[in-house]
């Protein structure tokens, strides 16, 4: 035979067997639980949000589900276990708009039949976006892991970083190599200094210099809002009776309120939140939580690592008062408790927390 | 379709392959070039099928004004309006495409006016097939055009490994290609050293160049966020990723043709190893040369008509290239250095002669004479990269503010990390290397970039040589077989949107 056609045979042969073997070891160890859930006994790379939730809601065995942006990466869903008799997960996306997490609990309705509770976590400078706003470029999300479609998994199992990461996990070395769960999925609580020392460095307080008056909010605002939270919250919970919303305003700090005064934007930040608590509570299913009135929480910087992110004794804090219902907001006592906020919050002292 | 996708490689390639070979077997000539013509038209739509209307009507007009200027020809007519209403509407075409936004664009800045925007959609590789066939309709006014069939016409314009991104091959190159039947039959020397070409580009493209490419755009990004000694790697990072992505894109184009029996012209010669500028342009993106070459700079006079007007020409066919690159300020200065700078080397040479100098001087003078060409190059490709002009000028203050002391020397961790790629990083850690150097893929990438732009023959000369051997087939396999499984995540092309 011909010297080149030796080649070509050689070179096929090999190819095939060197791409599939990496490819079927892919979707035996699931990095991404595309197909399934993880293996028994194997510990998972737990890293990669935007690869892994939608796997995760799809394909673990589960009733509840915290989710919301990285402030609800530190929760345990342990905790919401004990105290709810659950068994939960947790899918967190950092930097997560309300599409990108709305799209993430509609995607877990329509999955598991099983689904019963979400807590999810609402950010305030996420308010006046836009429905379909998200931070990335919509194609660069793995969209391949999203669907069904069995061509575009190409992606997937020729990757060579799920192909790393399924060796590493099968021969549990590097990452691989630590116990992990939904408790310690995204929980950097351990890895960061907390206090006020801290969180000043990400606060140039100086640097902004106080407004003389607050804006209000607007029509067009509550137009945006209105909109946002029917699309990817409300919506939601109108699609899934049987499912209860546990939905709270992520608490950032003092620090992160004393900024939003300087720049003349507390007022209606505090309306913003009014409105869309309005909105929230006309739907049976969904429960809302406020704990900016949780001074132990958010004038306490030892809670904090910034402005606005708290670490896991925090996180607790905030299931065990879900769970107890402190700071529930009800039709009956909200617009009592935002005037009771107002107040306490252009009357506060911020120079004796500086 | 890209080159680097999973459906051009597992489906296109075979399919393709399969059908023009056995069509050929059945001696069904014309439909097995009706069949590449189709299959091209496939590859092109797959990005967007309205690119379809485009090309084919751009196509079909060309053929029209060949087969016009040919009649007038015939019957002693003077071709010369045609020719020049062809050649206008092609670049009428590439204008409204490429330069509409920006026309608009300065015309708001200048005349404080508001136009909105028309946010045109730049079909891939319109750059490329207008100025094909701008040399086509030249030629064929030339009289230097033989009698040409429609599809075998179509097919050179759309042939798709050149279609999107050069060479920029001319009529006589291909079309006679296609009508030799001689290669009409399946080879498998030419198919084998067709893939060990696709290779090489296909590493160029995913093993190196996308992974300066990360690099390249968070140094762009945000360029406040960079210290000295980042700025610098970013800088370099950027050199290397266009040479390897363009010159990668090539070596695939060049692999592919082959595959089907066909030659297409080198673009790129090793164009990091030029002494001189001068240099660097007959090794860099050099059927663009060519182009201009015989179709700006020769017909404006060359250098016929005395040293001044030479120099004049040089510096029209650099401002022209900077346009062709872009739509953008940043392009055209980046075309205005280059032509100061080629117009500054001639004028040296002119002054020096050919003045014989003695051996160990004339080391020293190219190795000083290198060094200034690279990092001309070097800074010059930060205005062709950066955002702005203004986005440039601060690339550069951070590369030439040097008084941040040790801290400038710091290379910030997002860039070191953009380095490990995850299976020499986890190669790193396995072997526990990454605990003395953490660092080191950085430099790593660097160095080995350096040595194979700078130091090793370039992939034409490994293509001319090849011969199906042990080594040469592990060298496929492995190199195939890595990239193959680094595709997916992949940035595009850099050189789609010229």
């Amino acid at each position: 035979m011909k010297k080149s056609k030796v080649f070509l045979t050689i070179f096929i042969i090999a190819f095939v067997i060197l791409v599939s073997l990496p490819a079927a070891l892919v979707v035996y160890v699931d990095p991404y639980f595309h197909y399934h859930k993880p293996l028994e006994g194997k510990n998972y790379i737990y890293r990669d949000q935007r690869y892994l939730n939608d796997g995760i809601v799809k394909n673990f065995d589960y009733d509840a589900m915290i989710t919301g942006s990285s402030m609800t990466e530190c929760m345990r869903p342990s905790l919401m276990d004990s105290l709810f008799g659950t068994k939960g997960i947790k899918v967190p996306f950092s930097g997560g708009s309300f599409l990108e997490v709305g799209d993430l609990v509609r995607t877990a309705c329509k999955e598991n039949p099983d689904l019963k509770m979400v807590i999810r976590g609402l950010d305030c400078n996420r308010f006046f976006n836009k429905k379909d706003e998200r931070d990335y470029e919509a194609d660069s999300y793995p969209t391949y892991l999203y669907d069904k479609n069995v061509l575009n998994d190409t992606k997937y199992v020729f990757s060579k970083n799920a192909i790393v990461e399924a060796a590493l996990i099968l021969i549990q070395r590097g990452e691989a190599a630590h116990y992990s769960s939904m408790d310690t999925y995204s929980n950097w609580s351990g890895d960061f200094k907390y206090g006020k020392d801290v969180v000043l460095r990400s606060y140039s307080r100086d640097a902004i210099t106080p407004a003389e008056t607050q804006v209000h909010l607007t029509d067009e605002e509550k137009q945006i809002m209105y909109e946002n939270i029917t699309a990817n919250v409300t919506d939601i919970a109108d699609e899934n009776p049987d499912v209860e919303f546990y939905l709270y305003y992520t608490p950032y700090s003092i620090y992160y309120i004393d900024y939003y005064k300087r720049l003349g934007e507390l007022d209606r930040q505090i309306e913003a939140e009014k409105y869309i608590t309005s909105l929230l509570l006309e739907h049976e299913n969904i429960h809302v939580y406020s704990f900016y009135m949780q001074h132990e929480l958010i004038e306490d910087l030892n809670n904090y690592k910034d402005l606005a992110h708290h670490g896991q004794a925090a996180s607790d804090m905030i299931l065990n008062w879900i769970y107890d219902g402190t700071g529930e907001l009800t039709k009956d006592n909200y617009e009592s408790y935002y005037n009771g906020l107002r107040e306490y919050y252009f009357s506060f002292d911020y120079d004796s927390v500086f | 379709m890209l080159f680097n996708s999973y459906i051009f490689i597992l489906i296109f390639i075979p399919l393709c392959l399969l059908g023009y070979f056995l069509l050929n077997r059945l001696k069904l000539r014309a439909v097995a070039q009706c069949f590449l013509f189709g299959m091209s038209l496939w590859f092109y739509g797959y990005f967007n099928y309205w690119y379809l209307f485009i090309i084919i009507a751009s196509i079909l007009f060309n053929y029209f004004c060949y087969v016009y200027i040919g009649k007038l020809r015939e019957k002693g007519k003077s071709a010369k309006p045609v020719m020049i209403s062809g050649v206008a509407f092609n670049l009428a075409i590439l204008g409204f495409f490429k330069y509409t936004d920006f026309f608009i664009d300065t015309v708001n800045h200048v005349f404080k006016s508001d136009i909105p925007l028309l946010h045109i959609l730049l079909p891939l590789g319109i750059s490329f097939f207008t100025f094909q066939q701008i040399s086509f309709i030249v030629d064929t006014y030339r009289g230097q055009v033989g009698k040409y069939k429609f599809i075998y016409y179509a097919s050179f314009v759309a042939f798709f490994p050149q279609l999107i991104a050069g060479p920029i091959v001319t009529h006589d190159e291909l079309i006679g290609q296609f009508l030799d039947e001689s290669k009409k039959k399946l080879d498998f020397d030419n198919l084998t050293k067709g893939i060990f070409m696709f290779t090489i580009g296909l590493s160029k493209k995913v093993l190196l160049a996308d992974v300066f490419g990360s690099v390249v755009n968070y140094g762009y990004v945000a360029p406040e966020r960079l210290t000295t000694l980042s700025a610098w790697v970013v800088i370099l990072s950027y050199t290397f990723q266009i040479y390897f992505d363009f010159s990668g894109y090539c070596d695939m184009a060049i692999g592919l043709a082959k595959m089907f029996n066909i030659d297409i012209p080198l673009n790129f010669n090793s164009p990091y190893q030029s002494v001189t500028i001068t240099e660097f342009w007959d090794r860099w993106h050099m059927t663009l040369t060519r182009f201009f070459t015989r179709y700006v700079y020769i017909p404006l006079g060359g250098n016929r008509k005395g040293r001044v007007r030479t120099y004049v020409n040089v510096f029209i066919v650099f401002l022209l290239s900077g346009f062709w690159h872009g739509a953008g300020w940043t392009f055209i200065l980046w075309g205005v250095l280059h032509g100061i700078f080629v117009i500054i080397t001639r004028l040296i040479k002119d002054i020096i002669g050919d003045k014989k100098i003695a051996k160990p001087v004339f080391y020293i003078a190219r190795a000083i004479s290198w060094i200034i060409t690279f990092f001309f190059v070097n800074i010059t490709w930060v205005f062709f990269r950066a955002e702005s002009i203004g986005n440039a000028l601060f690339v550069l203050k951070k590369a030439f503010t040097f008084n941040s002391g040790a801290a400038g020397l710091v290379v910030d961790p997002i860039i070191h990390g953009a380095f490990k790629t995850p299976e020499l990083a986890e190669f790193m850690a396995l072997t526990n290397i990454d605990t003395k150097f953490p660092n080191l893929l950085t430099w790593g990438f660097l160095l080995v970039s350096f040595i194979i732009a700078i130091f090793l023959p370039n992939s034409k000369k490994m293509f001319d040589k090849f011969k199906p051997s042990v080594i040469t087939l592990i060298f496929t396999i492995l190199f195939f077989v890595w990239s193959f499984l680094s595709i997916s995540g992949v940035s595009t092309f850099l050189y789609f949107n010229f």
